[in-house]
């Protein structure tokens, strides 16, 4: 997956509010390359003249974090964006919101399953590691651009997009099959008009629930962990989308916590347990609940639930972009590209992007996936086939301004013109303190 | 662009338990990109007993970006400007999250009425004031909620008298009033740098 990021899209927020545009011809504060990450002298907080190496480093990211905007628009535009909701908008200027207008049957949904950004039913459920969910473009289009992402939620921090929980994708759809509907009507006609595409629920693995319409309880049948063929107890949900019990995974897994059914990694430890899944369960089959809770807590000899230790888990994302920024030149980063397969993004590392694969926003992989995944495929419903032949692409350039730059400041410098030692303090902005200490009256 | 759909959500939900907490928010234009926040001077404080409005914008990447929000009414608090109204609360910059909404971010605007934060200052006149003469500081901020932030008791044609009373022209006067959703002061700020 790639996202364009053009340099002069670029926008920035002053303290004041107010928003500038890149003219094109600004100084570019901070240049990162392939191998090299320099960062002129003005960004470098004025306060900090001294402050170690690492330390105003970490203050300079902070700036860019808050400073440099992409602009929005070059990322693919997620569901809500639409002519629909303006459409709705002006003909209901009341403001029913839902496209619920001539249907009154719509299901009241729980608010556990109200999305925490779109604040609609969730569609196609992503579940982070921290065990919250959103839906698939919520999720993605709150991601960072340029670091790691956090949960919308907890700010949980997290380098990865997860694939669909397809599990809970089913139970919604079972649950309130009319509302998960009309959302799929929605996100589809969305996704139609801005030539993007989600994953669609078609693979024979998947798990189905089984279509009584007569019950709105879903049966246990359907909700087995594939480790211990029983209830899932206390769910935890994988990056690939899988769900377990929490102690199958733990028991399973020595080291980098990896999906006993599809074998694909779980970076930065074990998930936390899926609360609103476990609420699920909880109602839907009580006293299978009640069993299996009492069988697991006999087996631990624990009888007070959540106070198991879980361990850590082992890492296994090879370099986080934090990580990165503290030692430029080690390892490539390609802002605004995630690997297909693993979610990372962005990607760091070596990005193997398919020649075949037609679609617009392409399908990339990182080494270790490329290297160690027979099945790959895309996240965004690409057609890619086994036989597509891939190829080694090195991270594009990218220019970051300052949204402070004096404007006597305007001189150009080349690469070579700056290292990445602490050379020119004293000419040095306040980019931080701009920030915090506003304006006085 | 927008969510437009979200935003009309969180009108609905905002303005249904408005009993409860006090606070509003309404569209300012037909667009739902500017929006007027109101609420209510927390009990105990030198803003009580005031209305604050807050002016709203919403940026083109909402909720992925915070909401722009400053204060119409004017007000004396050190984390705010006694000059812009600009709102020094770190939710509004790099704290923000999508998951956040304009009525939360309006009750933690309520909150930093209730616990200002001299030490990260807006307004750093405000704030030298509110840490070396407390006494002096309340009474001030007392002072502006009386002056700006009380509701007036006028009616209608009593605040469109008074606004024509000084030169404005009726017509004028009833839709910058309209616009302003009723506040005499709003109308008058208006009226005069239009
Ligand atoms: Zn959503
Ligand atoms: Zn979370
Ligand atoms: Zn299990
Ligand atoms: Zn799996
Ligand atoms: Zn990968
Ligand atoms: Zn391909």
């Amino acid at each position: 997956m790639a996202f364009d990021i053009k340099f002069c899209n670029l926008k920035f927020v002053s303290d004041l509010g107010d928003e500038r545009k890149c003219d094109h011809n600004m100084t570019p504060s901070i240049y990162l390359n392939l191998t090299k990450l320099h960062y002129l002298g003005s960004i470098y907080p004025k306060t900090d003249p001294n402050g170690s190496p690492l330390e105003s480093l970490d203050r300079r990211k902070r700036s860019l974090k808050y400073h440099c905007t992409p602009d929005r628009k070059i990322r693919p535009v997620p569901s809500k964006r639409n002519g629909a909701a303006m459409n709705r908008i002006e003909n209901d200027p009341a403001g029913g919101g839902c496209d619920n207008a001539g249907n009154d049957e719509l299901e009241e949904f729980s608010d556990e399953f109200k999305c925490c950004v779109c604040l609609d039913l969730i569609y196609k459920p992503v579940v982070l590691a921290c065990g919250h969910i959103s839906c698939f473009w919520c999720v993605f289009e709150a991601m960072d651009y340029w670091h790691e992402s956090h949960c919308p939620v907890c700010r949980h921090s997290y380098n990865h997009f997860p694939t669909i929980c397809w599990l809970l994708h089913s139970v919604l759809l079972k649950l309130y099959p009319k509302d998960y509907q009309r959302r799929e009507r929605q996100v589809s006609a969305d996704e139609k008009t801005n030539g993007t595409s989600s994953p669609q629920f078609e693979n024979p693995t998947n798990p189905t629930i089984s279509n009584d319409k007569t019950t709105k309880n879903v049966a246990v049948g359907d909700l087995l962990c594939t480790v211990c063929k029983q209830l899932i107890y206390r769910p935890v949900v994988l990056n690939c989308g899988h769900v377990f019990c929490e102690t199958c995974i733990v028991d399973s897994c020595d080291g980098p916590c990896r999906c006993p059914m599809c074998q694909s990694m779980h970076p930065n430890g074990f998930p936390k347990v899926c609360l609103v899944l476990e609420g699920f369960l909880e109602q839907n089959v009580p006293e299978e609940y009640c069993v299996r809770k009492t069988a697991v807590n006999n087996r631990k000899g624990v009888t007070i639930p959540g106070s198991t230790q879980v361990p850590e888990g082992g890492q296994c994302s090879s370099v986080s972009i934090e990580e990165y920024l503290s030692n430029p030149g080690r390892t490539k980063v390609h802002f605004g590209i995630g690997c297909d397969f693993c979610g990372m993004y962005p990607l760091v590392g070596d990005r193997y992007k398919c020649e075949d694969c037609l679609e617009n926003v392409g399908l990339d992989v990182c080494e270790n996936c490329y290297k160690n995944s027979s099945n790959l495929s895309g996240r965004f419903n690409q057609q890619h086939k086994p036989d597509h032949k891939f190829k080694i692409v090195e991270p594009r350039p990218i220019i970051f301004l300052s949204s402070e730059f004096p404007e006597e400041d305007h001189t150009h410098v080349s690469q070579e013109d700056q290292t990445d030692d602490d050379s020119s303090h004293n000419s040095h902005q306040d980019l931080e303190g701009g920030e915090d200490i506003g304006p006085t009256s | 662009m927008v969510d437009f759909s979200r935003v009309q959500k969180e009108l609905q939900e905002c303005n249904r338990d408005i009993n409860v907490s006090g606070i509003s928010v309404n569209p300012k234009s037909d667009n739902l990109t500017n929006l007027i926040g109101t609420i209510p001077g927390p009990i105990g404080t030198p803003y009580e007993g005031g209305t604050f409005k807050i002016d709203i914008n919403l940026p083109d990447g909402y909720p992925f970006e915070p909401p722009k929000m400053k204060f119409a009414t004017k007000v004396w608090h050190p984390n705010i400007s006694s000059q812009s109204g600009a709102i020094c609360l770190d939710i509004l910059k790099d704290q923000w999250s999508p998951a956040l909404t304009l009525k939360t971010a309006l009750l933690s605007i309520q909150a930093l009425l209730s616990a200002p934060e001299p030490d990260d200052p807006q307004d750093a006149v405000v704030a030298q004031q509110y840490l070396k003469d407390y006494q002096t500081f309340a009474s001030t901020a007392r002072y502006w909620t009386e002056s700006f932030a009380k509701i007036s008791s006028l009616g209608v044609e009593e605040k469109v008298q008074k606004l024509v009373e000084m030169g404005f022209p009726e017509g004028l006067v009833r839709s910058t009033l309209e616009v302003v959703g009723g506040d005499e002061n709003m109308a008058l700020e208006k009226l005069c740098s239009a």
